[in-house]
């Protein structure tokens, strides 16, 4: 590694070399070859209306693809996201039909995220149950609850306040993107520099070593999972404020988009990595993927096709990885 | 680092490969030509007829140049869909336009499916034709895509319009299929052939959540409700699956042996229906209707399995749909247009050989 210079020209080339030699690298290069790749091959690609269509279609992914890396950094899964999704967008539907104002309609979202979250967290690490079961039942009653909370009924109509999340502008930006923009920040933050970040990162690696050095794992445990479901109830609120209707079918398969944005970015189920930066550009990669084949009209079973090979490719490439730190 | 960037050099590949191979080519054979018969007539080949008819006297003209146009299905992962492909591709060569057809991710991915109305938004077309999984979920785009000058395009009439005139956006609205109709008409038939004796029936709708499902369910329980002498015991979720299904009627059985008529919100659960009621012994007891007149059920039409369907065109749906497209494209109301849905049982089935 080189050391820091105070040269000014020469930390230029280390920012570039740090891309390309970091952990993200790689899938950088990738996501950069795609809109290349889409850009020669269709024209209305690059135009600055479809681009930012992608900034807004990717938003939900990069959120809840945050929260996976949280948590199979942290050696666990949830496949409940989407049904958190429909859950607290219904919520705050249910809010904002009782006269609660779009703001804080929104805190009790999130906060109802949190909720599940912590009960998925309860169980999968105090009750040492196994998350893929814990969270698959969530997965099951969450949905269940939006439904019947609605009667299966979507709720129509939210406040101004709560409809930019989904479809205001900063000048040229969309709001969607600088929410996923902040959550991004926020998540890198933690993980590089908070002790929280490194816990978690710990209990990934090795739980038992993790518990042994004083880290209290059982509520750490919690508080990640409270993390997905918050990033859960944060994409509900991005939906829900672009359709102006929570749908209590909303989020379905939500989870598989963001556990391939997470795995395609880096993050290894054997726990310890956390790739931030790598999950916004596997989300990036996803949406991309999916826009570009659209507009070159490629029949939709291709495009699962692709996808899915992508995924493939992406956990080979955590394989070698794997390999090589060993 | 040389497994990571043969790896990337592998993806690479594949999505050139796929891009260059995956181009939507249509599944189905060559197009039929759907020529008047010569010797009898069918209701398919009539409506087929009056429809061609209906268009030509309304005057639409294709205009000058290419004209390419988007079709957004909700899947392809369902035979009626894919005939609905069929007819949209049969129509499209008919009148010389080109069409891309497409669908969301999956056929409850409503999110997906808004994704894929917007870049098909960014993609150029003359007009964009969609069918909608919920009433909500394609407004923005149908408000991006009517800003955009690209005539929108619902030919079933189940998006809300309210939502996107709200929004500044404009939508050409059809109403080709009525869900809550079709429910209605699977049950009329129960309460017809009960007649005044009445009895105790049961309804197997499709999944919760489901709009479509529950139109049929709504309509086919108020159905009943309104007439004298019948009385619902349960509403079961069938959730489009042959197995629930089974379980259900099963279960329904169990409780209410003296079953009368059950009405299933598609087929598939209505032939299920049939095999737990054959099972319990109970054939031909039970009145058993169901909807979306497959291929099968018209087989258990005929050898008395079932008693009836409610048959409506996906291959209309998709022909509508081209002609809609156009239409739009001359800037003409396309809102009076309505497909039938008709009840097809052991006394017509014979004439329904062709549809589809």
């Amino acid at each position: 590694m080189n050391k820091p210079t105070v040269n000014m020209k020469k930390s230029h080339s280390n920012i570039f070399k740090k891309i390309f030699l970091s952990q993200s690298g790689g899938v950088f290069i990738t996501l950069f070859l795609l809109c290349a790749i889409f850009s020669i091959l269709s024209k209305p690609f690059f135009s600055l209306s479809n681009l930012t269509n992608i900034l807004v279609q990717s938003s939900m992914t990069i959120v809840t693809a945050v929260g996976l890396t949280f948590v199979i950094s942290m050696g666990g899964i949830d496949i409940s996201v989407g049904s958190v999704v429909a859950l607290t967008g219904v919520i705050m539907g249910k809010a904002i039909q009782a006269g609660i104002p779009g703001i804080p309609a929104i805190l009790i979202g999130l906060a109802a995220g949190a909720a599940a979250g912590a009960v998925n967290g309860f169980f999968a690490g105090k009750m040492k149950i196994p998350p893929f079961i814990v969270t698959f039942a969530m997965e099951g009653i969450a949905r269940a609850l939006a439904l019947i909370i609605t009667a299966s009924i979507p709720i129509y109509g939210f406040p101004k306040s709560f409809r930019w999340f989904g479809t205001g502008w900063v000048g040229e930006i969309p709001a969607t993107a600088i929410v996923a923009l902040v959550v991004i920040i926020i998540a890198y933050f933690v993980i590089d520099r908070t002790s929280f970040g490194r816990n978690t990162l710990a209990i990934g690696g090795n739980p038992e070593a993790a518990r042994l050095s004083g880290i209290k794992v059982n509520k750490h445990i919690i508080f990640v999972y409270a993390l997905s479901g918050v990033t859960s109830a944060m994409a509900a609120v991005i939906l829900t404020a672009r359709l102006n209707t929570a749908e209590p079918i909303a989020g379905y398969y939500m989870e598989m988009d963001a556990i391939a944005a997470a795995v395609i970015g880096g993050t290894s189920f054997s726990g310890g990595v956390a790739p931030i930066i790598g999950a916004l550009i596997g989300a990036l990669i996803i949406t991309v993927l999916r826009n570009g084949l659209t507009l070159l009209n490629i029949q939709p079973y291709y495009q699962q096709l692709t996808v899915g090979f992508v995924i493939v490719a992406a956990v080979l490439i955590d394989q070698a990885r794997k390999q090589r730190r060993n | 680092m040389k497994t990571r960037n043969i790896a990337f050099l592998l993806t690479m590949v594949i999505v050139l490969i796929v891009t260059a191979c995956g181009k939507a080519a249509p599944v189905v054979e060559e197009p039929t030509e759907v020529t008047p018969p010569q010797t009898e007539e069918t209701l398919w080949s009539t409506t087929i007829a009056d429809i061609r008819e209906s268009v030509s006297a309304s005057g639409v003209k294709k205009p000058e140049g290419d004209i390419k146009v988007g079709a957004l299905l909700i899947t392809l992962a369902n035979p009626y869909w894919v005939t609905v492909q069929e007819g949209w591709l049969d129509t499209a060569k008919e009148l010389g336009i080109e069409v891309d057809i497409q669908t969301g991710p999956s056929e409850d991915d409503i999110a997906g499916q808004l994704n894929t109305c917007e870049s098909m938004v960014a993609a150029g077309y003359d007009a964009i034709v969609v069918n909608t999984i919920t009433e909500q979920n394609l407004v923005p785009c149908i408000i991006k895509g009517s800003k955009a000058g690209i005539p929108m395009i619902d030919p079933d009439g189940r998006i809300d319009i309210k939502a996107v005139e709200e929004g500044g956006g404009t939508l050409y609205q059809g109403s080709t299929l009525d869900y809550y109709e079709q429910g209605m008409l699977g049950a009329k038939f129960i309460v017809e052939k009960l007649g005044d004796k009445g009895g105790k029936v049961a309804i197997i709708e499709g999944m919760i959540g489901s709009p479509q499902g529950e139109a049929r369910r709504d309509g086919a329980k108020d159905t009943f409700e309104a007439a004298p002498n019948i009385e619902i015991v349960s509403i079961q979720a069938g959730d489009w699956d042959r197995r629930k299904s089974l379980d259900a009627t099963t279960n329904i059985l169990q409780a209410n042996p003296d079953l009368a008529g059950i009405y299933c919100a598609n087929d598939v659960m209505a032939l299920a229906a049939f095999e737990a009621i054959d099972a319990a012994g109970k054939a031909g007891q039970v009145i058993i209707v169901g909807t979306d007149f497959i291929e099968e059920a018209k087989e258990a039409i005929k050898d008395g399995r079932m008693a009836a369907s409610v048959a409506f065109s996906p291959y209309m749906e998709g022909m509508i749909s081209a002609y809609f497209a156009l239409m739009a494209i001359n800037d003409m109301d396309i809102s009076s247009t309505h497909i039938i849905s008709v009840l097809v049982s052991a006394e017509n089935v014979a004439e329904m050989e062709d549809w589809k």
